[in-house]
């Protein structure tokens, strides 16, 4: 190898001790489906964030609302790629933000993502207890207490999430796979039964109806855009997946499509569906589940079973990342150092997985001990989560320009895909925050908080700490077996 | 659509093998612009080959993105197209053996789960080579490669196994059986399988690993077979001093 060579390749991988290369498409795909659970968010988000969306005739135009928000997060995707195609990361938007705009606002991007996907992970949590609980009571099985019964099925949930995960990224990939196929496939087959029964209920008039309502529409987006969010969740597996910069590239682009067409068919049907049903069930937590228990409480049931899979599959996926993210740190420097530990026989994360889920777990089980309605829990997680994923959003997208730039790949396509993915990530952030401010709440004031710590803690780092700054950005680099040594291979 | 040959350069379904070329002369390290001046070629349209070029690992991105280096995918093409060399003293071994011999000795490689002549026998010319590179599991030295691959490479050619004489064994479970036997033995032999009244027995030369690299043959009429097979021994003796010369 020339002297030039020597410099470039190094010995041994920063990210050492996971199992490398081994993951095939179908895994890496399942854990961007399950990051943004199509099943839970489809039959929950639109329902509960926003019950004008499918509810109300004042609603805005619904295909209108999702194609926008569809449309931003194929933007986010286009600008994510070129870095997923050039870069083996394990720790997603955190090291392509580093390698683009730097260590330091790489620090608040990867705050702003364990933020994002820690607290959609505690939602989801707390729906597989929602649900798993919803079951039982539509399968007429009386739980003695349902709160108690509710923080039995989170703990167990989380116990088994957390056996999954440390045991080996292909079990718990393969385990997605399986969990979204069950989610998917249920609430497809109930709809299309439902809507076979009941024909005459569905009227494809109101979805394409435009009624001129452009106030609600940006908050229409916010909210549309909250059900794509972690779809970018492989781009933590760039070390593990088999041939990385084809199937991790492909899963993030596919995602959002996919989801985009799931979303719409799915909304129109709970448009149609629950505009005929009392206010009660539309305002409910679980206005899907109620509708069909109306008429028969067994394929509620199976609904309640095929939802409650997908947001356990959500929960895996969404701490997946997160340890990697968070063991990424560890090996830095930048976050405890335990961090960074791998299992030697299963070759995962599993100090990292091992330190969040306790947190993970504590907080969903709080809010259902709590006085509060889980309904308020869920709103407020679920929306924090989703200010947590656009601010990692922006900061990667805007990475991208100065990440090509800074490798000698730089093209004008890219400082204008990656300024027009800002600028609209950037106003879907101000509508929500805006609309957030303006009724009061304080998940503005919490984000803004996450983002002022991450930001002091990295000029703490600047000026006290700067060999470890500079450690950030590690990711699976090529190693001497990548490469063609000229050797016969026999 | 008519096909219109250009004079002016080189189609562009060679452009990734051009950028290969770059690559290999210029050394680990070539950057994007470099492979972009060298070749003449629009920026955008080199960008997008080296990343599928990399996605499918014929490239690898150095440590700090910028650069390229050949990757291990692209062995296969290369170890399969460089004839083998065989050094001067390998040679006088193996010419020292056959001398005053009745038979054919060949020296044949492993490259790539296919079969590469290394030497051939001056007075015994080798018979069908064709259908010995190409069906290995009609060849003593065929059946030893694909013995030693095992499960770990799928072997070429896929796909149902071909008759070439009667006596071609083209059932696999029977194959995998004699796979088997030749693991166990440490050598393989075949007679009227490849072509009908010729014989042949393989050893292997091994790698410092262990693993076998090449394969010594000794060819013969098929009804010399058991007068050939007398000189097993000193065929394996060979082999093994052999090895040092080649790997």
């Amino acid at each position: 190898m020339s002297a030039r060579g020597d410099r470039f390749i190094t010995p041994r991988s920063p990210v050492e001790g996971l199992r490398r290369r081994k993951l095939s498409f179908l895994p890496v795909f399942a854990q961007a489906v399950a990051g943004v659970a199509p099943a839970g968010a489809m039959s929950v988000i639109p329902a509960l964030v926003f019950p004008g969306l499918v509810f109300g005739s004042n609603g805005p135009n619904l295909l209108v609302t999702f194609g926008v928000a569809m449309a931003v997060m194929v933007l986010v995707a286009f600008c994510l790629r070129p870095m997923a195609q050039r870069m083996a990361a394990v720790s997603g938007l955190y090291s392509y933000t580093a390698k683009g705009l730097g260590q330091r606002t790489a620090i608040t991007a990867g705050w702003s993502a364990i933020f994002g996907y820690g607290l959609v992970a505690m939602a989801a949590l707390l729906l597989v207890g929602v649900y798993v609980g919803q079951l039982f009571s539509n399968l007429g099985v009386p739980a003695a207490d349902s709160k108690v019964f509710t923080v039995l099925v989170i703990l167990a949930s989380a116990a088994t999430a957390c056996l999954l995960m440390v045991r080996g990224i292909r079990i718990s990939a393969w385990f997605m796979v399986l969990m979204e196929s069950i989610s998917i496939g249920v609430l497809a087959t109930l709809m299309i039964i439902y809507f076979a029964v009941n024909p005459s209920k569905l009227s494809l008039g109101s979805v394409f109806a435009w009624n001129g309502n452009f106030d609600a529409l940006p908050i229409g987006i916010v909210v549309a855009v909250s059900a794509f969010v972690g779809f970018e969740s492989p781009t933590t597996l760039g070390g593990e997946a088999h041939r990385p910069f084809v199937t991790v590239p492909r899963a993030i682009t596919w995602t959002p499509i996919l989801m985009g067409v799931l979303c719409l068919l799915a909304v129109t049907a709970q448009d149609a569906a629950l505009k005929e049903a009392p206010l009660s069930i539309a305002a409910s937590s679980t206005p899907l589940s109620d509708l069909f228990s109306q008429s028969s409480p067994v394929s509620a049931a199976i609904l309640d079973l095929g939802i409650a899979a997908s947001w356990f599959a959500c929960a895996i996926a969404s701490v997946n990342a997160l340890a990697r993210i968070f063991f990424c740190m560890g090996r830095e420097g930048v976050a405890p150092k335990i961090a960074g530990r791998t299992h030697p026989v299963f070759r995962t994360p599993s100090m990292a997985i091992m330190v969040i889920m306790p947190v993970v777990a504590i907080v969903p089980i709080a809010v259902v001990t709590s006085t509060a309605s889980p309904e308020r829990g869920l709103v407020n997680l679920l929306t924090l989560g989703a200010y947590g994923y656009l601010g990692s959003y922006i900061l990667a997208s805007a990475s991208l320009p100065f990440f090509l730039r800074r490798i000698g790949e730089s093209t004008y396509a890219s400082w204008i895909l990656g300024a027009v993915t800002t600028l609209a990530l950037g106003a879907v952030f101000w509508t929500a925050a805006a609309a957030s401010i303006r009724t009061g709440s304080l998940e503005t004031v919490i984000y803004a908080g996450v983002l002022l710590a991450s930001t002091m803690y990295a000029t703490f780092l600047h000026f006290r700490l700067p060999r470890r700054l500079a450690a950030v950005g590690i990711y699976d680099e090529t190693r001497e077996l990548d490469l063609f040594h000229g050797r016969p291979t026999p | 659509m008519t096909y219109r040959p250009t004079h002016s350069g080189p189609s562009t379904t060679s452009n990734p093998l051009r950028i290969l070329e770059i690559v290999a002369r210029f050394g680990t390290g070539t950057t994007a612009k470099e492979v972009t001046d060298a070749l003449q070629m629009p920026q955008a349209t080199a960008y997008r080959i080296l990343n599928s070029l990399v996605a499918d690992e014929y490239l690898a991105r150095t440590s700090d993105l910028r650069g390229f280096a050949l990757g291990q995918a692209i062995s296969g093409l290369i170890t399969a197209a460089t004839p083998p060399t065989v050094p001067t003293a390998a040679r006088a071994l193996i010419e020292e053996f056959r001398g005053g011999n009745r038979f054919a000795v060949h020296l044949l490689m492993f490259r790539s789960a296919s079969l590469r002549v290394a030497d051939e026998d001056p007075d015994y010319r080798l018979h069908s080579v064709f259908e010995m590179l190409r069906y290995p599991h009609a060849s003593a030295a065929g059946k030893l490669m694909l013995a030693e691959l095992g499960d770990s490479a799928s072997p070429f050619p896929t796909g149902p196994l071909v008759k070439l004489t009667q006596h071609t064994i083209t059932d696999s479970g029977q194959l995998e059986e004699q796979l088997a036997e030749i693991r166990l033995k440490g050598e393989a032999s075949e007679i009227n399988e490849l072509e009908q009244g010729s014989a042949s027995l393989a050893f292997p030369v091994r790698l410092p690993n262990g693993v076998a690299g090449a394969a010594l043959c000794l060819s013969s009429p098929a009804e010399r077979f058991t007068a050939t097979r007398e000189h097993a021994e000193a065929a394996r003796e060979l082999a093994s001093r052999l090895a040092p010369f080649l790997f």
